[in-house]
């Protein structure tokens, strides 16, 4: 709107315009598929009074199928950046992997939610919940694409929000507590980070990250102004990411919220902001701000937080909210490489991450569904009254942890060996640091990650599982899951070879 | 053309400067020219001109909220209406662009407008907008005494 007004006074320019705008409706039918599925849910829910949960179900599912469907279809990995409504967002092939990505995350989840018992009613008795989900999905579709700062600040209120409602959707004090927290974090953060914005406007005159005015204006700005704004903006993203040391409100919402609804929120809004960030980094790396140095700390800063409350941890949700921090740690030390192979090191780390997360979530899910709780105290002993389960998270974990057979192992090696390289090439002493304190985090992560397998098995515990067999229905995704993170260590060249072919930062 | 040698933000800046005066000049004039005679009335809370009860930090009932964000929902879109219709209507841009601009601005529009009015249904449907009241507690409280034997001593 603001473009079109701009060229009010010329009514040719204005019909090429609108011209552009309907071709460029053309590339957001996965964004546009959303939203009518959100209203189609609401519509739903309005209409019928009693067992909506197949009718919203089934919108739900055939919505994602179909829309996972298109977004693989439509996939080019040689594809060019496409600028469309005036550079607010640009269409690429980056962003459309991530797409992807997400869309599987949310089935994983919903999957989850539906042989979830505890909470199956939660998610779709009502829309409510489906409905937040969705506009996590639509916020973080929106945000992989966004190359202006507006659009970004705009999409990661989308999904903020709908995360602050779905930690706070239910009855019960901690999720109160929790929704709460997450709120004033996360309003101060979007804050501080549009505050950033308005500096770099003032800096630069420009608020498209693509533009020159924006690049010319930031090789003229001042170094302390710049490197003030742009901690700010840097300060919206870890707050997304989940990154120290903006990550203290996950550990109580991962706790407060639902198995499904946690496995959401540990990729989706992360994996966007992390792409976001690449980009930014993109557009100011030529600057004063010293990216490598700054990323190096944060990311020594996470992993060792991270990693080191993660031992302390008697619950399963919890430990795994500090490994997603420790993990946004790695991925920051990826970004601070500022290179080609570090860029594809970073993504394929991300990507594996996605899988490996998944997985655990979904497993957990499944061992919670027949023991009751994710509590270590409950865990004990349950390996061999619960065998295939135990076994395929036993791989997870070994898998997080980074260790082979497992895509796991690929993600840490290809992230440190690009590290090194980078150190190599410029010595700068802060990646030596990075790479020293990853290494010796990643021992550490086996104590947390290998405990849980260890408690399956060889702890004795008189705890209970509920009767009844697993259904072949509720393995299959699992499996297929672990299947992928194992399929990924022999055959990772295929996965480097997409990441290859595509240009992450437009 | 005259060149102002002011930024915009020097405009912003004089902005700034004269609401601070403004307030200033003002509170501080009608404080030299008043007489100062204050008495116990004139210095309670002025509340609709009713005697105030209690403190302003009190429970509110939650249903003022929803009915207050439902409400402030739909005025912003009046706002936003507004601006619509002035270059929605505008003759020579709909005759410009061969009546693309009137069609683009009107379903951008109804779309605006139909999802705010699926807010609203679902709202009312749900029945956040019924205000129930709160049921009257009788005390199943029995005195002993009877009731005429009070009338005695009033």
């Amino acid at each position: 709107m603001i473009v079109l007004v701009a060229s009010m006074q010329n009514p040719g320019g204005l019909a090429e315009q609108l011209q552009r705008l309907k071709e460029g409706l053309h590339f957001m039918l996965p964004e546009i598929g959303i939203v009518i599925t959100i209203i189609l849910l609401v519509v739903y829910d309005l209409l019928f009074q009693k067992n909506k949960s197949v009718g919203l179900a089934a919108i739900l599912f055939s919505a994602l199928s179909f829309l996972l469907v298109f977004q693989v279809l439509s996939f080019l990995p040689e594809a060019n950046a496409l600028p469309l409504f005036e550079g607010l967002v640009t269409h690429s092939a980056g962003a459309n992997l991530f797409k992807i990505g997400f869309l599987l995350s949310l089935l994983v989840a919903l999957l989850m939610a539906v042989t979830s018992r505890k909470d199956s009613l939660h998610y779709f008795d009502s829309s409510e919940v489906l409905v937040c989900l969705l506009g996590v999905l639509l916020g973080a579709f929106l945000l992989v694409m966004s190359s202006n700062l507006l659009m970004i600040y705009v999409a990661v209120e989308l999904v903020s929000i709908c995360s602050y409602l779905l930690t706070g959707l239910g009855k019960g004090k901690k999720k109160s507590e929790a929704a709460i927290k997450y709120l004033l974090y996360g309003a101060a953060a979007s804050a501080v980070m549009l505050y950033g914005m308005s500096w770099l406007y003032g800096l630069t005159g420009s608020i498209d990250l693509n533009s020159d005015s924006f690049k010319i204006g930031l090789d003229y700005a001042v170094v302390v102004p710049l490197n003030i704004a742009v901690f700010m903006v840097l300060c919206g993203l870890l707050f997304k990411l989940g990154s120290f040391p903006l990550h203290v409100w996950a550990p109580d919402v991962y706790r407060a919220t639902p198995l499904p609804t946690v496995a959401v929120f540990s990729v989706v809004p992360k994996l966007a902001a992390l792409l976001v960030l690449l980009r930014l980094v993109a557009a100011t790396s030529a600057t004063h701000f010293d990216w490598q140095t700054w990323l190096g700390i944060l990311s020594i800063g996470g992993m060792v937080v991270g990693n080191f409350s993660a031992l302390w941890q008697d619950n399963a949700k919890r430990m795994l909210a500090y490994s997603s921090i420790a993990h946004a740690a790695f991925l920051l030390a990826g970004v601070s490489i500022m290179n080609r192979t570090g860029l594809e090191a970073t993504v394929f780390y991300a990507l594996a991450y996605l899988l490996m997360n998944l997985a655990a979530f979904y497993l957990i899910q499944m061992v919670e569904n027949k023991v009751g709780s994710t509590s270590y105290e409950q865990l004990k002993g349950m390996g061999k009254k619960i065998p295939y389960v135990s076994v395929l998270l036993l791989i997870v974990m070994v898998a997080l942890t980074g260790l082979p057979p497992t895509v796991g192992f690929n993600a840490k090696l290809y992230l440190f060996s690009a590290v090194y390289d980078e150190f190599g090439r410029s010595e700068s002493t802060i990646l030596l640091w990075v790479l020293l304190v990853g290494l010796l985090n990643t021992v550490v992560s086996l104590f947390y990650y290998i405990k849980i397998p260890y408690l399956l098995f060889f702890k004795e515990g008189e705890g209970n599982v509920a009767p009844g067999a697993y259904t072949i229905r509720a393995l299959i995704p699992g499996t297929l899951l672990v299947l992928s993170v194992l399929l990924l260590f022999f055959r990772s060249d295929w996965f480097v070879d997409l990441l290859n072919s595509i240009n992450f930062v437009l | 053309m005259i060149e102002s040698n002011l930024s915009e933000f020097g405009v912003l800046l004089i902005f700034i400067l004269g609401a601070l005066l403004f307030a200033v000049v003002g509170l501080l004039a009608s404080r030299f020219i008043r007489p100062n005679r204050p008495n116990f009335e004139k210095l309670t809370t002025y509340e609709s001109g009713e005697d105030t009860v209690g403190s302003a930090w009190g429970q509110f009932n939650l249903r003022f909220y929803i009915v207050a964000l439902i409400f402030i929902l739909f005025e912003v879109e009046i706002i936003y209406l507004f601006p619509w219709a002035l270059v929605f209507g505008d003759e020579a841009l709909v005759r410009g662009t061969d009546w693309q601009w009137a069609w683009f601005a009107m379903t951008e529009m109804f779309i605006f407008i139909g999802v705010l009015a699926l807010g609203l249904a679902y709202a009312w449907r749900k029945g956040y907008l019924d205000w129930v009241r709160p049921p009257q507690k009788v005390a199943s409280f029995k005195s002993k005494i009877p009731a005429e034997a009070y009338k005695k001593y009033l």
